[in-house]
């Protein structure tokens, strides 16, 4: 596909994953609580008995839950050695007594 | 000295996580290491006010929290608080949704890792205006629940959501554009 443009939305190949099915709006719009487990057991129910059912509801679900994990391992950054020990020393001199 | 050894093996703990988070409020490790100093020694200072048994993790990214805001952001030209465009939902599944399919025998997160690398995801996230950085990052990548960032950022639990909503959406587009274009346009 020469002529598609970066990054095209609208590219077909990218379209073809996405949720279609009925009721499977409400699922998306309820994704992030579903994720952070922010949901009450009856409503997680629910969400899981579709994702159940559902594959391409269960993709997504299953993109966004990674995608977490991806920018998780990410972010986290190495903590410079000497870091630990500039803490530990400037708390000993810090005068205070606990 | 009990006290003092407690603090030192409960709060040690949690240096990664809240360094971390200080390189991206700060965007430079000088900073960060001066935030995470600082925001240890408070933490000590105040150590008798915190109520063991209840979360010290969260109760030291108050701190930084606050910490930040008083060493770093009077200092910022940029405004604090800035609003968002609209992004459609499942912005990046659309785009690398389909990429799993064509890579047979890989793994969703394998994929990913293979489209985003540190420093991407860095600068991803550090494009994110504050006010939506923070919450997600403490959602993301913290795992803190929606009643402990309301209480870490002092927002009402209602703007944490919203902010969340529209700020994962955000960092989905932010993500494309610094990362995942440079690789995905060359092989449509």
């Amino acid at each position: 596909m020469p002529t598609e443009a970066p990054g095209d939305p609208l590219d077909p190949l990218h379209q073809l994953h996405a949720p279609i099915g009925a009721g499977c709006q409400d699922m998306v719009a309820r994704l992030y609580h579903f994720l952070d487990g922010e949901l009450t057991d009856n409503r997680r129910a629910t969400i899981q008995h579709h994702l159940d059912a559902c594959p391409s509801c269960f993709s997504a679900f299953d993109f966004e839950a990674e995608l977490r994990i991806v920018v998780q391992k990410r972010v986290h950054t190495h903590v410079p050695d000497s870091l630990a020990e500039r803490i530990r020393l400037s708390l000993y001199s810090s005068g205070v007594d606990l | 000295m009990a006290e003092q050894a407690d603090f030192e093996v409960q709060a040690m703990e949690h240096l990664a996580a809240l360094y971390s988070s200080a390189m991206r409020m700060t965007h430079n490790p000088a900073d960060a290491e001066d935030l995470v100093q600082e925001t240890y020694l408070k933490a000590y200072r105040g150590f008798k006010g915190f109520e063991q048994g209840t979360n010290l993790k969260a109760w030291l990214f108050r701190i930084l929290t606050n910490t930040y805001i008083n060493m770093y952001r009077a200092k910022q030209r940029r405004p604090e608080q800035q609003e968002l465009g609209e992004v459609e939902d499942l912005y990046l599944y659309r785009r690398l949704g389909g990429l799993e399919a064509a890579e047979l025998g890989r793994s969703t997160e394998d994929v990913v890792l293979d489209h985003l690398t540190e420093g991407e995801v860095h600068d991803a996230v550090d494009a994110l205006p504050e006010n939506f950085r923070m919450p997600v990052l403490l959602a993301d990548v913290e795992g803190f629940a929606y009643k402990e960032i309301a209480e870490i950022l002092d927002i009402p639990i209602g703007t944490v959501m919203s902010r969340l909503h529209r700020g994962r959406k955000a960092l989905q587009k932010s993500l494309y554009e610094y990362g995942v274009a440079n690789r995905l346009t060359p092989q449509l």
